[in-house]
């Protein structure tokens, strides 16, 4: 299938074919030359006369001209020829928080589709935003270069590539930089697909209780001594805040703490089961109650109770103990170092439709959060000795501040996109994604055009056709300079 | 003489040409002479003077009256003719080259023809008979001769004439002999003025000039149609040749013709129009006749 990188230069050459054939309707009529001794008596006036005619004049050098245009046309148009159907890949533009569970990830974009190949991210890293979870800001022009160079890296390194589509998972809760988007729009040359994280049933987001929180909550310790180090931590995160200096205490939200030995059920708590399959970009429902696939009716974690199960030694309900040790903790892109006793492992069933929060250096999940019938509870696989100040370092803040944080279940969603996003991708959307020769010209030009000696080719022969029309209109004007009675006018017309 | 032009030589014998006036001393010929000879045809009587040769009295009528006359008759005398033919490219009309088909000869053709008749009939009546040929080669001049031949040489060399370029004839006029009879063949398209300023001269000096003025019949009747009319000779007259242009074209050609006439006969030369669609051997005859002079009854009638 032939594309080309510029359309528009062949729309041009067609529309100057079109005007030559209009031309070549309205040509200048020269009547024949008549050789006349007496022509000094006839008026001296205009010896030209345009006019239309039924049948073009000069129909082999109007059909050499507009060959040698159309081709000159085709040629600088940037030709390409492809062999088999249209080849559409994706490119997704997620924040890099997303990318600890990129399985996950392209669940939720819905990247299953057959034909479009592995899709190429982009990320944009929010990490480094310091600010609460509705405030953060999220630069998209940010991240506009880098979407459009990956897209001229994606057709470079393959050719066959027609057309590129755009994806960008947006993180519910997130700030869009409303200019940084109209960008986005006016700089990518097709529709954008924004879908939303759906975290019901979902194991979609990784994190997604980014930044200090804008109010703490009520938090109620059960089981948990006096002189607990989780206990004084979360004392300092949420006392300090009473001093008046810093967000009050939001009495309607409720952490619940609870710290028992490892491997202890919890009856209070209840696990929704996964919901896997579920499209990530569709609409959430508009109420606080949403369906589950079994069809119980469950309360929206928006207004939940967070339980944090923490135990103070061994491993978590369900979760492989283990004796190892760590030399960090990374929640939200923020590593706390230190030697942190690692006696418990995830394990692969507790995972499935679980959030992950934190992680150790090595990539295992240290805590995640499981949505229950009445808000969520957070399984923290981290055990803090009684004399470690690890928790009180500053940097654990981060750690907190997701633990604190509301439910994942109580964001996200497309209902939470900002109205001018959902008008330019979602409702004003095109369906049609960026040509792959969008990106050829803005990379290399020309050097990507498959196969490359089409359009030089091309050039040469169109050459050649002005060569010959040349010749041919010479021709013309020479027999027209010569064009005599007989070629007109019989013998018998001339009167006696 | 070229064979093709024997049927207008046929139709042309007997035919003479007589001088439109006397001409001056010359070698005895067929033409009334100023001078007065010898010649048995008498013409008047005069009172002897002294100094007159006796032969010439009239004893007879001494005798009778008793006064001396002498008898008086005209001489007759010579005249050299000389063609001067416009052999430039608008007389090359039409032809295959100008592309316009036609059934009667082209302007040249009858220039020839006419030449060669009136050297002809000229030399028939003894003349010496001479011609002046321009032609795209430059011009070529025949004397003035009497022998047998000289009209076959004029034929030929008028035969391997090309016409082209547009030289002037009125410098050509200048360099025949005052006295001769000289007849420009022209279609007068090119110094019309200079050349019937010369002829005007020569006429006052008693020469005689006449004037055949060729007119090809498609100049006179154009064809339908709208071509580009362009001028043999002058490249950068071009001009429309449309239906409603050729009333137009037609009212200025036979102005200029009537002009044409009117000056020549003004200028004391006969003119002829000669169309090419016109019999020849008539349009000889009306130039020997005198038709063309502007004493003649039929001046203006060409």
């Amino acid at each position: 299938m032939l594309s080309f990188a510029t359309p528009w230069v062949l729309a041009a050459g067609a529309a100057a074919s079109a005007g030559i054939v209009t031309l070549h309707f309205l040509s200048v009529q020269r009547p024949p030359v008549l050789v006349l001794p007496t022509a000094r008596f006839l008026d001296d006036g205009a010896t030209r006369a345009v006019s239309r005619s039924a049948k073009p004049s000069d129909v082999w050098l109007l059909v050499v001209r507009v060959a040698a245009l159309l081709l000159t046309a085709i040629a600088l148009a940037g030709p390409r020829w492809s062999s088999g159907a249209a080849i559409t890949r994706r490119l997704v533009v997620a924040d890099a928080l997303l990318r600890t569970d990129s399985m996950q990830l392209m669940q939720s974009a819905g990247i299953t589709r057959q034909g479009e190949g592995a899709p190429a991210f982009v990320w944009m890293d929010s990490v480094d935003a310091q600010g609460a979870v509705a405030g953060l800001r999220v630069t998209l022009s940010s991240a506009l270069p880098m979407a459009v160079r990956a897209a001229a890296a994606m057709v470079a390194q393959h050719p066959d590539v027609d057309s590129v589509r755009l994806q960008i998972v947006a993180v519910p809760g997130q700030a869009i930089d409303r200019d940084g988007w109209r960008a986005w729009r006016n700089a990518w040359p097709g529709s954008v697909q924004v879908v939303s994280l759906t975290p019901v049933g979902t194991a979609a987001s990784a994190d997604n209780t980014l930044g200090a929180l804008p109010s703490a909550p009520r938090v109620v310790f059960d089981s948990v001594g006096p002189d607990d180090p989780v206990r004084a931590a979360f004392a300092i995160r949420t006392v300090a805040r009473k001093d008046g200096t810093g967000i009050a205490v939001d009495a309607a939200r409720l952490v619940r703490v609870r710290r028992a030995a490892g491997g202890a059920p919890d009856a209070q708590t209840k696990s929704l089961p996964p919901t896997a399959g579920s499209d990530s970009r569709a609409e959430p429902p508009s109420d606080s109650r949403a369906t589950t696939a079994s069809g119980a009716t469950v309360r929206n974690s928006a207004d939940g109770v967070v339980t944090i199960r923490w135990p103070t030694s061994g491993a978590p309900a369900q979760w492989d103990a283990i004796q190892d040790t760590s030399g960090a903790i990374a929640v939200r892109g923020v590593a706390l170092p230190g030697a942190w006793l690692r006696t418990a492992r995830v394990s692969p069933a507790v995972l499935r439709g679980a959030h992950p929060i934190a992680w150790w250096a090595d990539g295992n999940v240290a805590a995640l959060e499981h949505t229950t019938v009445d808000g969520c509870t957070r399984d923290v696989g981290l055990v803090v000795p009684s004399s470690s100040e690890l928790l009180l370092d500053p940097a654990a803040d981060a750690l907190f501040n997701a633990l604190m944080a509301p439910c994942i279940g109580a964001r996200g969603g497309a209902a939470t996109l900002p109205a001018f996003i959902r008008d330019d991708s979602l409702d004003r959307s095109r369906g049609k994604a960026a040509p792959a020769s969008a990106f050829q010209q803005r990379e290399s030009g020309s050097d990507n055009a498959n196969p490359t000696w089409l359009a030089p080719l091309l050039l040469l022969v169109a050459i050649l056709l002005l060569l010959l029309e040349w010749i041919l209109r010479t021709r013309a004007e020479r027999r027209a300079a010569n064009a005599t009675v007989q070629d007109r006018v019989p013998a018998t017309v001339v009167r006696s | 003489v070229t064979a093709s032009y024997g049927p207008l030589l046929d139709a042309l014998r007997g035919v003479r040409w007589p001088a439109r006036r006397a001409v001056g001393a010359a070698l005895p010929g067929a033409h009334r002479s100023r001078q007065r000879g010898t010649s048995g045809e008498f013409t008047e009587y005069r009172l002897y003077r002294q100094g007159d040769d006796p032969k010439q009295l009239d004893w007879k009528l001494l005798g009778r009256s008793d006064r001396a006359f002498v008898r008086l008759t005209d001489d007759r005398a010579l005249i050299p003719t000389w063609f001067v033919v416009d052999g430039s490219l608008s007389m090359a009309f039409p032809d295959a080259q100008t592309a316009m088909p036609s059934a009667t000869p082209n302007k040249w053709q009858l220039a020839k023809a006419m030449a060669v008749g009136l050297g002809t009939v000229a030399s028939a009546s003894s003349d010496p008979v001479g011609a002046i040929v321009t032609s795209a080669s430059g011009m070529t001049r025949l004397a003035a001769r009497t022998r047998r031949g000289t009209i076959g040489e004029i034929a030929r060399t008028l035969d391997g004439v090309q016409c082209g370029g547009s030289q002037a004839l009125a410098p050509l006029l200048t360099s025949t002999p005052p006295t001769a009879r000289v007849v420009i063949i022209s279609d007068m398209l090119g110094d019309l003025d200079a050349l019937i300023r010369t002829a005007a001269q020569r006429t006052v000096a008693g020469g005689i000039v006449e004037c055949v003025h060729v007119v090809a019949r498609e100049e006179v009747s154009p064809p339908d149609g709208a071509f580009l009319a362009r001028d043999p000779e002058q490249q950068d007259v071009q001009r429309l040749l449309a239906p409603n242009a050729i009333a137009a074209y037609r009212l200025r050609f036979t102005e200029f013709r009537a002009d044409t006439a009117r000056r020549w006969r003004a200028a004391g030369a006969g003119y002829t129009e000669a169309r090419t669609d016109a019999p020849l051997p008539r349009l000889i005859r009306q130039i020997v006749s005198g038709q063309g002079r502007s004493d003649s009854p039929h001046a203006g009638l060409g």
